[in-house]
């Protein structure tokens, strides 16, 4: 997958409609969206039209979310997820030069806990509602390493 | 062509804490499976972490025994991956922003040369849990007591090159977590952990060949075997005109060899966010001023600490503070010794160093199992320092005490009665009836040569069951034979 | 009518002996019983533990709250009772310790009567996302009641119980309070314990309360709010009684209106039904200013970054290893986790893991989960530009009343549209209310309040005495008088 732009520049992924143009219909094109620009094909005569998301990238995440999606469900999402990065990208108006990550909303630094051990462990009570455990083990189809 | 290896040590160090990095639930190894983990550990729905001081504390003793810059503020990130004894799906580490960074440790390499290896930072993470492949046919078993045992993950810059210099810095590292504490610096069950990157290039070459990672090392001779296998192995696959993947091996002890560990190892993508559930971790000035004053003495101010209080020579001073066991136990021996560290310092090293350390690794023992104690050690040097006993003796007693045949040296002189003899009147008796006995040896001294002493010495040492102060017998007995003469 | 009064009258009259807190709780039931499922408010009823709680209570009373029904949103975990987060995932999930916000709520007195329906962990706006089924809004039993916290919302609204706890990550207790015509509060990030309640987004999520009026919030408020050492994120700050704090005055307020939350798509009669209640604040002796929140467009696309990108992490933990759902023999690990994830979590919950992990990976997190942070600190500092200036500020809570079931269901993009008002104060951390201030075509219109942190008390305040002058609050839905 390649990335977007940084800051200032921007980059989507566009379909070129001029049919075997290149080696890939499909590719990133940068341009710069505080200046007012549009998406362009490398060949500006050729009509472009955007693409948020191909049904190759959710096949990626759904495989790094190990979700098991069919073939139908991934075109829909790609649909769908299209048109929400759509609205995400309105990110890119936003002048950020200068503005700190906010990852908390106090900004307050951490508590320490002391270093004192509590044995509360009630495996019994744990395991009652787990799939599948034996001799105080949960229990997963063989691993094979 | 001639090859170079470049080898950077990343290793896994198990804080010696009561309660887990996050949770409350005590960490103590070998426990019933899944008792040591609780909602926080088996990430139940909705529980929470919370950081553990002791863990931070620790980190910063660390940071500051490798003289390296303490984050005043760090941050908790998570790392995605999908397995099963990873119960959050996440592993919570430190990424952009870890406790320590900067660092380095200085190694001894040859005979009095020392190399500086660089790192580049020691970061915090929570430990996984422990898959069983063993215990069903049909399933893996998961353990998650181990998980969330806090670790330091401490990485060094590729400037190690030999296996050699990865063995030594490796045991640098484990004597100084040992020294500070921190660690309880068992291997075999994982509290010390070593990871090496290993690669090749020809010799003056400025760019880095493509690395294996070698895992699953759990002691320092297999450290130095598995690189050697691995740098000897990557110039014969370069050579031989391959090429070497980039991987993650296994070095299997039974071989000596290290192996492929994993044929389809999908790509990571480990999407790493500072962990919303924690906030920033502060270290001001005050706390770390407080972990300062805490610093025990650390290997290298104690040996040269015992080259200049005991007289001792770099190498022994070297070895017995690569260990705080041993440099502990060297201590409590002098000082039960008596009060002339200067004097007594010699002896104890060489107790310790050759006796003490033959009886251990006759029989598997670690310092600390030790079957003479620092305090029976002592006793027994003072009585060899006070001419009680000869040394030769004194072996007899040592062996006595490793027995466990008496409480202390005293004990074991009085019940054997091996207290030497000084009392010229005994001596003058057995010096007289070895020259009665032994006439031609006699005669062979009044024709001038006179070495043979050294029997006649020895024949009294034999009747006196040794007993007899050697000095005053060799004394006397020359005084007699020359009045001979 | 036992359902008709405030929790402080219903305090008081069981304290007189007028009733037992029995009786109250077999009236809150013997509703339940008529309408619950008219509205499929609730996943689970505890009755039998209801009625036991209750009798144990009138054998020895204590606590601010004692014989207080409660319903809880079943997403906060609930010892020995299932805790299903509205999922497939969690259907057999029988939580083995209480959140904190329960313990609390027990130790104070209440009565807990079963578990509220919501959206599928807590996400969505409509409450159409839940395994059990979409919740109906009481005023029109076609229409949604809200999200995510919807069965909390509806069975106040149906006076199922006179208190029910929400969580709100970027508007679902405001959002159904407003859509269900009650009182609805969410306070500060780090005002009330996450421990125990199923995480969606941890940088957001905040419980709550709904309830009939500002001062029935109070004293749930009061008895729900404080420290907790097992959440990190939980304020080391103390709690006032905020019952006390409602002084019924707001002369010398001084309330600011953003002009981003009064522009194009706010519908013509909701506007109308805020107008009118502004001109009550003023009327009240507030003083009211039009104010400038420059940012607030950008909380759309902020939020649905950050809180994804928290959510694909928070789910991981859902593998079918440990507890909830796992599919059918699994051949291997592999089929194990794909299988159980997706049978187990409904499409909206897809849709955001995916979304999630998409933000945060390789080549792509600076561009999307990093630029949000800092779009996050730009709408923060709205917040703090405005509370320079103003006491408070009045809002309205969503752009329309509640829309009929089906409408978005499948439109995901209009359905996030649909929180703008209400995300902008999530992603701040400021506490906010939603308060009843009037109907567009038989439907409720809620009035947004938002208060500058930990001033939960101000909030409640100015929500009481608007409550004091105005009866918006006390109507009850058609058919559930």
């Amino acid at each position: 997958m390649l990335a977007t732009g940084g800051e200032r520049g921007n980059a989507r992924l566009v379909e070129c409609r001029q049919p075997g143009a290149h080696d890939r219909g499909i590719f990133y094109a940068t341009f710069c969206r505080r200046a007012g620009m549009a998406p362009v094909c490398s060949n500006p005569k050729h009509e472009i039209t955007t693409v948020s998301l191909t049904a190759d990238d959710v096949r990626k995440v759904a495989r790094l979310a190990r979700l098991g999606l069919d073939e139908g469900a991934i075109a829909e999402y790609a649909t769908q997820l299209s048109s929400i990065l759509d609205v995400v990208d309105h990110l890119e108006t936003a002048d950020t030069d200068n503005v700190e990550p906010m990852s908390h909303p106090l900004d307050l630094t951490a508590r320490l806990r002391p270093d004192v051990a509590q044995a509360t462990v009630d495996r019994e009570a744990f395991q009652a509602i787990a799939p599948d455990t034996a001799e105080g083990l949960y229990r997963v189809p063989k691993v094979i390493e | 062509m001639n090859w170079e290896a470049v080898i950077g040590l990343e290793v896994h160090i198990q804080l010696a804490t009561q309660s887990k990095i996050f949770s409350s639930a005590p960490t103590a190894y070998g426990a019933e499976p899944n008792t040591q983990a609780n909602a926080v550990d088996v990430a139940m729905p909705g529980v929470l972490p919370v950081i553990n001081e002791q863990v931070i504390r620790m980190a910063t003793l660390f940071g500051l025994a490798i003289n390296a810059d303490i984050a005043p503020r760090s941050v908790f990130a998570r790392k995605h991956y999908f397995y099963p004894d990873l119960p959050k799906g996440y592993q919570i580490s430190q990424f952009e922003l870890p406790i320590v960074a900067n660092g380095h440790l200085d190694i001894t390499v040859g005979e009095g040369a020392t190399k500086r290896i660089g790192i580049t930072r020691a970061h915090l993470e929570e430990d996984a849990g422990k898959s069983l492949h063993d215990v069903f046919d049909r399933a893996t078993g998961i353990d998650l007591n181990r998980a969330g045992t806090p670790l330091v993950e401490c990485v060094s810059e590729p400037e190690i090159s030999s296996a050699a210099e990865a063995a030594a810095y490796a045991r640098k590292l484990h004597s100084l977590v040992t020294y500070l504490g921190i660690c309880d610096g068992n291997m075999q069950e994982g509290s010390f952990r070593v990871d090496a990157n290993v690669s090749v290039r020809p010799v003056g070459s400025a760019e880095f060949g493509t690395r294996t990672e070698t895992k699953n090392v759990n002691s320092f001779r297999f450290l130095e075997k598995a690189i050697e296998y691995e740098i000897e192995r990557q110039i014969d696959v370069i050579e031989g005109g391959g090429k070497i993947v980039q991987e993650t091996r296994l070095f299997d002890p039974t071989t000596g060899e290290t192996r492929s560990m994993r044929s389809k190892e999908e790509a990571h993508d480990y999407r790493y966010f500072p962990d919303p559930d924690l906030l920033p971790v502060a270290i001001d000035a005050a706390f770390i001023e407080a972990a300062r004053a805490e610093l025990p003495e650390l290997p290298g101010a104690k040996a040269e600490r015992f080259e200049a209080e005991y007289g001792l020579s770099t190498a022994d001073a070297a070895a017995l503070t690569a260990s705080r066991v041993w440099a502990d136990y060297f201590e409590a021996t002098v000082a039960a010794a008596g009060a002339d560290k200067a004097k007594l310092g010699k002896p104890a090293s060489n107790w310790i160093n050759t006796e003490l350390a033959g009886v251990l690794n006759r029989d598997g023992l670690s310092i600390g199992e030790a079957p003479v104690s620092a305090a029976q050690l002592g006793g027994l040097i003072a009585r060899v320092d006070d001419n009680t006993i000869s040394g030769k003796i004194a072996k007899q007693v040592f062996d006595a005490l490793v027995a466990g045949e008496g409480e202390s040296a005293d004990a074991i002189i009085e019940a054997k009665g091996l207290k030497q003899i000084t009392d010229s009147g005994a001596i003058e008796s057995f010096v007289d009836e070895a020259i009665a006995n032994n006439p031609d040896q006699v005669q062979q001294y009044l024709d001038g040569k006179t070495k043979v002493v050294g029997f006649l010495v020895g024949q009294v040492m034999k009747a006196s069951k040794g007993k007899a102060n050697p000095k005053e017998v060799n004394q006397m007995m020359v005084e007699k034979l020359n009045a001979m003469a | 009518m036992m359902h008709e009064r405030s929790i402080a009258e219903l305090i008081a009259a069981r304290a007189a002996g007028e009733f037992s807190a029995a009786d109250i709780t077999a009236a809150y039931l013997d509703r339940i019983d008529t309408h619950a499922d008219t509205l499929n408010a609730l996943i689970t009823r505890t009755d039998a533990a209801a009625r036991e709680r209750a009798a144990a209570l009138d054998a020895r009373a204590d606590g601010a709250l004692a014989g207080l029904p409660i319903i809880h949103k079943d997403i906060f975990c609930t010892k020995g009772v299932k805790t299903s987060c509205a999922s497939r995932m969690l259907d057999n999930f029988i939580a083995p310790y209480n959140a904190t916000v329960v313990e609390r709520l027990h130790a104070a007195g209440t009565v807990t009567l079963g578990k509220a329906n919501m959206d599928e962990f807590a996400m969505g706006s409509s409450n159409e996302n839940s395994f059990y089924g979409a919740v109906k809004n009481p005023w029109n039993l076609d229409f949604v009641p809200g999200g995510s916290s919807g069965g909390s919302a509806a069975a106040v609204a149906a006076g199922l119980a006179p208190a029910a706890t929400g969580t709100d990550t970027g508007g679902s207790i405001r959002q159904p309070a407003a859509f269900c015509g009650v009182t609805g509060i969410k306070p500060t990030y780090g005002r009330v314990s996450r421990y125990g309640m199923i995480a969606f987004a941890s940088s957001l999520d905040q419980g709550g309360c709904f309830a009939r009026s500002a001062e029935d919030c109070a004293h749930v408020l009061t008895a729900m709010a404080g420290f907790d050492e097992r959440d990190s994120t939980s304020v080391e700050r103390d709690v006032p009684d905020y019952a006390s704090q409602l002084t019924g005055d707001i002369s010398g307020l001084t309330i600011g209106l953003p002009r981003e939350y009064f522009a194009e798509g706010l519908e013509a009669g909701s506007r109308e039904v805020i107008d009118a209640a502004i001109d009550q604040m003023k009327a009240l002796g507030a003083n009211v200013v039009e104010i400038d929140m420059p940012h607030t467009d950008l909380a759309v696309s902020t939020y649905y970054v950050i809180a994804p990108a928290e959510a694909s992490s928070n789910l991981a933990r859902f593998d079918g290893v440990r507890y909830g759902y796992r599919c059918a023999d699994p051949v291997d690990l592999d089929d194990l986790y794909t299988r159980s994830r997706a049978e187990g979590f409904g499409p909206e919950v897809q849709r955001r893991i995916m979304m999630g992990a998409y933000v945060l990976s390789a080549g792509y997190y600076d561009a999307y989960y990093l630029k949000a942070q800092k779009t996050r600190r730009l709408i923060a500092g709205d917040f703090h530009d405005a509370f320079a200036k103003v006491d408070l500020i009045a809002a309205p809570v969503t752009q329309a009343p509640a829309f009929p079931i089906g409408e978005k269901a499948d439109d995901p993009v209009a359905m996030y549209l649909n929180d703008v008002y209400t995300l902008p104060a999530s992603l701040a951390g400021v506490p906010g209310m939603s308060v009843p201030a009037g109907f567009v075509d038989g439907l409720p219109v809620g009035l947004q309040l938002i208060a500058p942190w930990f001033e939960e008390g101000r909030l409640l305040n100015a929500a009481h005495s608007y409550q004091q002058a105005t009866d918006w609050h006390t109507r009850r839905p058609p058919g559930f008088e």
